[in-house]
């Protein structure tokens, strides 16, 4: 006995072959389209991520640098001869990142009581004769503090591109 | 009846079943492509409230430094039963270590500073634990993530001269 497949000898007619060659012609193009757009979708996200990246390593470099050292820049930053702080131009991945450094300064006031410790009644050691104060501020405007923000851009299809990250830095050295 | 009649039509049906498959291929392939953005903004937040807690640990710690006696007093008032009102002034009203950040795309982070104080009689040391919460919140005030930094401040003991 014959298989089905050996049964039929015609296979498909010329017809049927030009109608489906043009069905699938027909579906491949927006399917090849989409996939295109995918294609690109996925190189920019993977820019970003490096963009990301590259923020987070950069910001904890700034996080190591000196106080004082610690200034807006585009150009890397150095203490005694050795970069500690990389930024400018950067190639990964076959792109161009720029990276720079903007810091502002950042003022500080901390609440607090005091003890009063010239109360006649005050001893060290016995919490029951500490005679706490109204609530004070102690305010520090200037050098104590600072916002530090990387900024990584690029451009992609002629249009610019950033990632922004920013720490406080306080002048633990005072 | 004839068997070539019979299947008729057989490419049609095989090229319409492949286009198809590859429309679902390519739609999956876009959906996933679509979610990879979201997964990027996590990210980038995650690693935004981070840094966010560790600066403020370093302003904490700067607050220690400068106004040890205060912490010290109003935590051994607060441990003796007499009330938190000291140490509430110290942590909670301090509008440094306490408040919200609001970053380059307009992202709300809120943040919250509790201080700790760690003695270990056997190695005569103490130790100041700082810890950080920030919390990342939608425009409706929800909180969307949350992110703890910890750190502590070790020191030698030294008797009152």
């Amino acid at each position: 006995m014959q298989s089905f497949f050996w049964r039929n000898k015609s296979g498909f007619t010329l017809t049927e072959i030009i109608f489906s060659v043009l069905i699938l012609a027909g579906t491949m193009i927006p399917i090849a389209a989409m996939m295109g757009q995918g294609f690109e979708g996925t190189k920019r996200d993977q820019r970003q991520i490096v963009a990301i990246q590259l923020c987070q390593a950069r910001l904890n470099q700034a996080l190591a640098v000196p106080f004082d050292a610690l200034v807006s820049s585009n150009a890397n930053i150095t203490v005694a001869g050795v970069t500690i702080l990389p930024l400018g131009d950067v190639e990964l991945e076959g792109f161009t990142f720029n990276v720079s450094l903007r810091v502002a300064e950042r003022d500080v006031s901390y609440s607090y009581r005091e003890v009063d410790v010239n109360a006649p009644n005050y001893a060290v050691d016995n919490p029951a004769t500490w005679i706490f104060s109204p609530e004070k501020l102690l305010a520090i405007p200037a050098n104590v503090a600072k916002i530090a923000t990387i900024v990584v851009s690029w451009t992609e299809r002629g249009a610019s591109q950033t990632v922004e990250m920013s720490t406080f830095k306080a002048n633990l050295e005072l | 009846m004839n068997q070539f009649k019979q299947n008729r039509g057989m490419a049609l049906i095989i090229v319409l079943v492949l286009s198809m498959f590859l429309l679902i291929v390519a739609i999956s392939y876009i959906r996933d492509n679509s979610q990879n953005r979201p997964i990027n903004e996590r990210h980038f937040e995650r690693a935004q409230a981070d840094f966010l807690g560790q600066g403020i640990v370093q302003l904490a710690a700067m607050k220690f430094k400068k106004r040890p006696a205060e912490f010290y007093y109003a935590y051994r008032a607060m441990r003796a039963g007499l009330g938190d009102a000291a140490m509430r002034s110290y942590l909670n009203s301090d509008t440094t270590l306490n408040g919200e950040f609001i970053d380059s795309v307009n992202q709300r982070y809120s943040f919250a500073t509790q201080m700790q104080l760690i003695t270990n009689q056997l190695y005569q040391t103490d130790g100041i634990r700082i810890v950080v919460t920030v919390e990342q919140l939608s425009e409706t005030g929800e909180v969307v993530l949350t992110r703890v930094q910890e750190h502590i401040i070790e020191a030698v003991r030294r008797p009152i001269q």
